[in-house]
């Protein structure tokens, strides 16, 4: 992987990539894909309820072409759906360096923020993992408070392993506070 | 002499909706200018996504490899739909 947008000092590296776990997205996509397949539900109720309906429309054109035509363009919009929804998963995102965090939120397509978040700033680290599903498939939300002026919060939902993102950020923090 | 009655008139509870004629609108051209608005739309969208890939993606293999089954999959569609087009 190439780091370069992420402007790195040269003595610096990319140790632990946080991701929101992968459920998140695979819900969004049975969505999609519940929604594929609308349009036969829809054509079996209408020959259902309106067999008139479905027949003679059949014989002033065909509806078969008709039919593909329409579903082919339809399953091409959600496929498009999809990438897009991937793509805001995908880039949302926090980069864990032997500096800082670098928080990425990508909240939707043409809406991006970046935040640095320096050890030395970080005051405390709160993990939260609520329910039944999320402790089975180990996914939680992770809260990072700074200690500065301002007293920011950062967070990120449904993250994958909550603890570990924990743990790689303490151990980083501590070599960083051992060091200097 | 036959007397000639006027036809009753009974009135339709459900109209006639085959005679909404669809087949008035769905034709080949018209078929033909859906398919390339969609086209305009699809290409303004996969610009969108091909700058973020390219621009924040880092070149992750992931990232290329989601762009391979995404363009693979919407050309198979669109194919499909051109061929629909064609054999209507």
């Amino acid at each position: 992987m190439n780091f370069e947008t992420l402007h790195l000092d040269t003595d610096e590296h990319v140790i632990h990539e946080v991701r929101k776990h992968w459920i998140v997205f695979a819900a969004q996509g049975f969505g999609l894909l519940f929604t594929a397949f609308l349009p036969v539900i829809l054509y079996a109720v209408f020959k259902i309820l309106l067999p008139a309906f479905v027949v003679s429309t059949e014989t002033t054109f065909n509806v078969s072409t008709f039919f593909v035509f329409c579903y082919s363009l339809w399953i091409l919009a959600l496929w498009i759906s999809f990438f897009v929804n991937w793509t805001k998963y995908y880039l949302d995102v926090w980069y864990v360096t032997e500096k800082r965090i670098i928080a990425i939120q990508q909240k939707k397509i043409f809406d991006r923020e970046i935040t640095n978040l320096r050890f030395d700033k970080i005051q405390d680290i709160t993990i939260d993992i609520h329910g039944f599903i999320p402790t089975l498939l180990g996914f939680g939300n992770v809260k990072v408070q700074t200690a500065s002026e301002d007293n920011l919060e950062f967070t990120m939902n449904t993250v994958r392993y909550p603890d570990e993102v924990r743990r790689v950020i303490f151990n980083q923090q501590n070599k960083n506070s051992d060091g200097s | 002499m036959q007397m000639e009655y006027p036809e009753l008139y009974v009135p339709k509870l459900i109209p006639n909706i085959p005679n909404l004629s669809l087949g008035l609108f769905v034709n080949q051209s018209s078929m033909m200018v859906v398919l390339l608005l969609f086209i305009i739309v699809y290409l303004i969208i996969s610009g969108v996504l091909i700058y973020h890939w390219k621009t924040y993606g880092m070149r992750s293999p992931r990232v290329i490899f989601a762009e391979a089954v995404y363009f693979i999959i919407s050309f198979v569609l669109l194919g499909i739909a051109g061929g629909a087009v064609y054999y209507f």
